[in-house]
């Protein structure tokens, strides 16, 4: 099966306020994709649905053949956009837990990126800088050898040398034929690694296409054309 | 998975306990050494008397403080670690929601129980100068010959019966308490307040259950609730098997409901 | 090693004209071995499959060749180097003789303004 997603007429509403209204995408393995959108799109809430964080209202929505449940969260790796580790335990024992849960980390590799960090395992998680922790927790979720990487935000709020570095991260340690999106608003800085770019827009999908398509066809960048697409 | 769960949920706790415990049956040993000095209390404003009222102060806030962190960390295990920022990595974990409650419950019975052990130990301690260990035997040997001279052959199933109903209770207030944390997770603002609000309604409808019950098992043979009689073996077994069943509908009834909220309605900030 | 990717432009058009550039400028050598894809993916902050598809098309190409143990190798053959080299310097001038005539340069003079310019350079 080449996708590893598949949505159709999926809607998030959170009382009268419909977060996403009958989104239908259909993404490919393999595939770097950009999900692009202002704040308020509802591109957390489709992470969120996708991580089965939130119970969609109406839809469907598929990764790799399941529904969100134990099944897709044993090959999705989640990075969210804030620090969800506890702070009392020691970096060690972090890598330890998701050891414990995931059948897919690979210890070896979170050690070695820790390593060139400089960031020394048995520190614990509350002595670290946010942008510390913000790595660590970069190097958990990139350790894992799962079929699909959510990312949301994760190069917010970071200074531009941080930024090449988790670029440099994230493509230098996804699984072939796994698929990673990302979910962001800073898009000139990722824009030259993406392969498929989705605009959402008020919960809605306004664009799929490839990067290449949009290059070609428009003769613009992604960041452009997305200042054209949401103009305010 | 679930024993991983209960694995890291000790030892998110533990670190707290453990050191409490340890200084609690320290002050209780060193309260024991202050009893066992002759006629300290009778020297007024002394420094032996000082230092042994400081002692026992501290010991009993020592105590009460161990009560309420229980009670406390109960609470926030569940509210910080499944419904805070931590929730983002426990509910992405490939586990089913209902395991989380079961291990959270499972921990906190855990220290329920010790806590409770730690301040009766540390009291028999102190204590147990002026009671000695052989006056104690003694006098426990005497009421269990009792029970056993009027239960017969059902002792050992009442006794088991009341432990069981012990645990129940604990885990029916501990469920309780989740499922109005849950509740109040529901809403948009003034999330604690819900919950407290919710675990008032929570106790109300529970209350009502009780009620309900006591109706339906109102059954003067059964439980031969005459004022001047004292109950027979078999009512008080009755009645410790009915009170069993009302703490195990309250309890599975608050855990599918968390359950139910959790799986269903999470909304994570 | 250098990559400038504007993102006006796709991307892989422009990794196959860089590594023609840095296989004829000799950066990577004739007949020498090629990093992985993942590798020149990371190095040039790409996607890897905009690489592979810029790597594919410089094989269709013959600059490249892919050894099925061994990887993937620039070609030994110098010719052809030379005549990419070429073909290089083609599209650089013309684009540069497109420019003068749109700034109203005709070809004479365009020439000496070269050529002052080149003696200039020799001092």
């Amino acid at each position: 099966m080449s996708s590893i997603l598949t949505c159709k007429n999926l809607s998030k509403s959170f009382g009268n306020k419909k977060a996403l209204s009958n989104i239908n995408l259909n993404i490919e393995r393999g595939r770097i994709v950009g999900l692009l959108g202002p704040n308020g799109s509802g591109k957390s809430t489709f992470i969120k649905l996708c991580n089965d964080l939130l119970t969609s209202t109406s839809g469907e929505l598929q990764i790799a053949g399941n529904t969100p449940g134990i099944e897709t969260k044993k090959v999705i790796s989640y990075l969210p956009e804030k620090t969800y580790l506890n702070d009392w335990m020691k970096v060690s024992e972090i890598i330890q837990m998701f050891q414990d849960f995931y059948t897919d980390f690979n210890v070896e590799k979170a050690y070695d990126m820790l390593k060139r960090l400089n960031i020394n395992p048995s520190e614990r998680l509350k002595t670290l800088s946010k942008g510390t922790k913000e790595k660590v927790q970069l190097i958990l979720v990139m350790s894992r050898e799962a079929q699909l990487y959510l990312l949301d935000e994760p190069i917010g709020g970071v200074d531009p040398a941080a930024r090449d570095y988790i670029l440099d991260t994230i493509l230098g340690n996804y699984q072939e034929n796994a698929t990673i999106i990302i979910s962001t608003h800073l898009i000139s800085d990722i824009e030259k690694i993406l392969d498929d770019i989705i605009f959402l827009k008020d919960g809605q999908v306004v664009l799929t296409k490839t990067v290449d398509e949009i290059r070609d066809e428009n003769g613009k960048s992604v960041d452009a054309l997305f200042r054209e697409v949401f103009k305010c | 998975m679930l024993g991983k769960l209960l694995k890291y949920e000790v030892k998110a706790t533990a670190r707290l306990f453990l050191p409490l415990y340890l200084t609690i049956l320290i002050f209780g040993a060193i309260n024991r050494f202050f009893f066992a000095v002759p006629n300290i209390g009778e020297r007024s404003f002394s420094f032996s008397s000082l230092a042994m009222t400081i002692s026992m102060v501290v010991y009993v806030t020592l105590v009460v403080g161990m009560v309420l962190m229980t009670f406390i960390v109960l609470i926030q295990r569940f509210y910080k670690n499944l419904l805070g920022d931590e929730g983002y990595l426990m509910f992405t974990l490939p586990v089913e929601s209902w395991s989380h409650i079961l291990s959270k419950l499972a921990v906190s019975m855990l220290w329920t129980v010790v806590s409770s052990g730690v301040a009766l130990c540390s009291i028999l301690f102190i204590s147990s100068k002026d009671i000695s260990t052989i006056e104690l035997y003694n006098g426990l040997s005497m009421v269990f010959n009792q029970f056993r001279q009027y239960f017969g052959a059902s002792t050992y199933l009442v006794s088991f019966e009341a432990i069981i109903l012990g645990l129940l209770a604990i885990a029916s207030t501990i469920l309780t308490i989740y499922a109005a944390i849950a509740l109040g997770h529901l809403f948009n603002k003034h999330k604690l307040l819900a919950s407290f609000g919710m675990y008032i309604a929570l106790k109300t409808i529970s209350q009502v259950f009780m009620t309900l019950i006591s109706f339906i098992f109102w059954n003067k043979a059964a439980f031969g609730i005459e004022i001047n009689s004292i109950p027979s073996a078999l009512q008080v077994n009755n009645f410790l098997l009915v009170s069993i069943l009302y703490f195990v509908a309250i309890s599975a009834g608050y855990f599918i409901l968390t359950n139910y909220i959790l799986k269903r309605k999470l909304n994570l900030e | 090693m250098s990559w400038d990717l504007k993102s006006d432009r796709p991307i892989y058009s422009q990794l196959i004209e860089q590594i023609q550039i840095k296989i004829c400028s000799g950066i990577f050598a004739p007949g020498s071995k090629l990093p992985s894809v993942r590798e020149l993916a990371q190095e040039a902050a790409v996607n890897p499959n905009t690489m592979q598809k810029a790597l594919s098309k410089l094989e269709e190409d013959g600059l490249l060749y892919t050894n099925r143990t061994t990887g993937r190798f620039i070609t030994e053959d110098v010719k052809m180097i030379q005549q990419a080299k070429h073909k290089l310097a083609q599209d650089q001038i013309s684009e540069f003789l497109e420019k003068m005539k749109s700034l109203g340069f005709g070809k004479t003079e365009t020439l000496s303004i070269i050529s002052t310019m080149l003696e200039e350079a020799k001092k």
